[in-house]
């Protein structure tokens, strides 16, 4: 079955195991597709897509998601010591907290259409 | 990160390199009628120094690292001499040297330093607001 993204199956530790787990399936991949094709017509290139090597979903918002963190943790430790009294620049702690908000922002806009292509992916005609 | 997060980084050094001034400017002006300090003698006025820190080469390409403040040089001027032989710290002629602070100059950089600081801020949102756009490419 080709399933969706299981978003109650996901976990609060960590949030995006689960997308890797569905999206590096290669349940989409040309092999399994290409009988059904065979018979009506070939596909040149098709084949070819098998053997590129590109991140997967699940790697690229790995990716995305752990920048995001080291930017929020950034913050945090800033925030944190300003908070406690360190002597912490305002400026500082209020550019690290814009840059987390952007990041966080470019993670969210990322996710969301890697999701939507994902799912216009999944509702292919075959 | 992109290079909109390191335009954020230079606003950052040159806010904190104005903080550094308005340090020194409030230092000055809180000793403007100091007539002695630690070494016996009047105070006298600290200006800052700035420096543009070192351009980083990442990938073949020259990136900006904004200002830095790199120590004070106190102020040479000739202390100002006033009369008035009932101070404590007055010379065998009467004369007391008082700190070579302006009070107005002090004010005039106090703007300045205040101004740069916000000049710096607005870039700092424009760039935060430039990579907000961005984001909405495509949606």
């Amino acid at each position: 079955m080709i399933s969706g993204i299981n978003t109650h199956r996901i976990s609060a530790a960590d949030p995006f195991k689960q997308f890797d787990v569905e999206f590096s399936r290669p349940s989409l991949r040309a092999s399994q597709v290409s009988p059904i094709l065979e018979g009506a017509m070939p596909l040149d290139g098709l084949e070819n897509l098998e053997a590129s090597e590109g991140p997967t979903f699940g790697e690229v918002l790995k990716n995305a998601v752990q920048s995001v963190e080291s930017e929020k943790a950034k913050a945090e430790s800033i925030a944190l010591d300003f908070a406690t009294g360190k002597p912490v620049d305002i400026h500082t702690m209020m550019i690290q907290v814009a840059k987390a908000d952007v990041m966080m922002q470019v993670t969210s806009a990322v996710v969301s259409k890697s999701a939507t292509s994902l799912n216009q992916l999944l509702q292919t005609q075959v | 990160m992109s290079t909109l997060a390191n335009v954020m980084e230079i606003s950052a050094s040159a806010m904190a390199a104005n903080r550094f001034w308005l340090e020194r400017i409030s230092n000055n002006l809180a000793n403007a009628n100091t007539t002695r300090g630690p070494n016996g003698e009047p105070y006298r006025r600290e200006v800052p120094i700035f420096a543009e820190v070192l351009k980083r080469e990442v990938m073949g390409e020259e990136i900006p690292g904004g200002v830095e403040a790199t120590g004070v040089v106190k102020d040479q001027t000739p202390f100002p001499r006033i009369y008035n032989p009932g101070h404590p710290h007055a010379d065998a002629q009467g004369f007391v040297s008082m700190p070579n602070v302006n009070v107005i100059t002090e004010m005039v950089d106090m703007i300045t330093a205040a101004r740069t600081y916000e000049a710096n801020i607005t870039v700092s949102t424009s760039a935060k607001s430039m990579m907000s756009k961005a984001i909405e490419i495509g949606r």
